[in-house]
């Protein structure tokens, strides 16, 4: 099989699972740490093997992969945290 | 054995400045939607009740496997006979586009279906996030539903070979964008609570 192939089922078995986190309810603040995790590797999947940055020099493709990493690093701390203890 | 790495991304350079600014731009609207959820995480919650889960999955589903043909569009160019790679890259390019039409009916009915039910731009906050990054993201995939579609006027002509096929880079690097911008989109909105 290809390898982008493989990619692009890793990226459904991905989805599925962050539909049923949510279709099922399951809002565990670990099952939401496994969603971000997830959501990061599709990100970056995306990245290197669609968007093929993966042969590019390292100042190319790292800029997208620190995008995505703010992004959903962001996304966890404002989710995991209380309104006072961060602004 | 090591490979030596390109210099430059694929494509045109000038794409990727847009991509990056686009990367920007979205970014700032999902920390917004973040921290304006965390100021009111119960309307957030009650509000994200009201969306359909099914159709966010689905169309995440469309637009990688969407990305997936496209990808393997390229990849015919770059590594099969032309007349092999013109075929191959077309039927690939025409499903992606079918893909990208399918996934902007289902935002469409999603839209109107909301409409339908009164909410709107200004029902509250979280539907103000809903619609702003929905729309400004669904007319993302119109303009990369009409690229591909050049894409495919292109391919069909022979326009592209193993040694020329930048633009199609381009377009193709234009689309991912709008697949990643999706695969952060759908968690955020459609599930995190």
């Amino acid at each position: 099989m290809a390898l982008i192939t493989k990619i692009w089922m890793i990226l459904s078995v991905f989805t599925l699972f962050a539909f049923l986190v949510g279709w099922l309810k399951l809002t565990s603040l670990t099952l939401i740490a496994i969603l971000l995790i997830t959501t990061f590797i599709k990100g970056q999947l995306v990245i290197d093997y669609f968007m093929d940055l993966h042969e590019v020099t390292l100042k190319y493709r790292i800029i997208p992969t620190i995008w995505l990493f703010i992004i959903i690093l962001s996304i966890g701390i404002i989710y995991y945290f209380p309104k006072e203890i961060i602004l | 054995m090591k490979t030596l790495k390109q210099k430059y991304p694929p494509g045109d350079f000038a794409i990727w400045i847009i991509i990056y600014i686009e990367l920007l731009t979205f970014g700032i609207f999902f920390l917004g939607y973040m921290f304006s959820r965390r100021s009111d995480v119960e309307l957030f919650n009650s509000s994200q009740l009201l969306l359909d889960q099914r159709a966010g999955f689905i169309n995440t589903l469309i637009l990688i496997t969407s990305s997936y043909f496209v990808i393997k569009a390229v990849k015919a160019i770059k590594e099969l006979d032309i007349q092999k790679a013109i075929v191959s890259a077309q039927r690939y390019l025409l499903v992606a586009i079918g893909l990208g039409g399918l996934f902007l009916a289902i935002k469409m009915m999603e839209f109107v279906g909301k409409y339908s039910e009164g909410i709107n731009l200004s029902t509250n906050t979280f539907f103000m996030f809903y619609f702003l990054l929905t729309v400004f993201h669904f007319m993302h995939v119109i303009l990369g539903t009409i690229i591909l579609f050049n894409l495919y006027q292109k391919t069909k002509i022979g326009g592209y070979t193993k040694d020329d096929h930048r633009s199609l880079q381009t377009g193709a690097s234009y689309w991912h964008m709008v697949d990643l911008l999706w695969i952060v989109l759908f968690p955020l909105i459609y599930i995190i609570r």
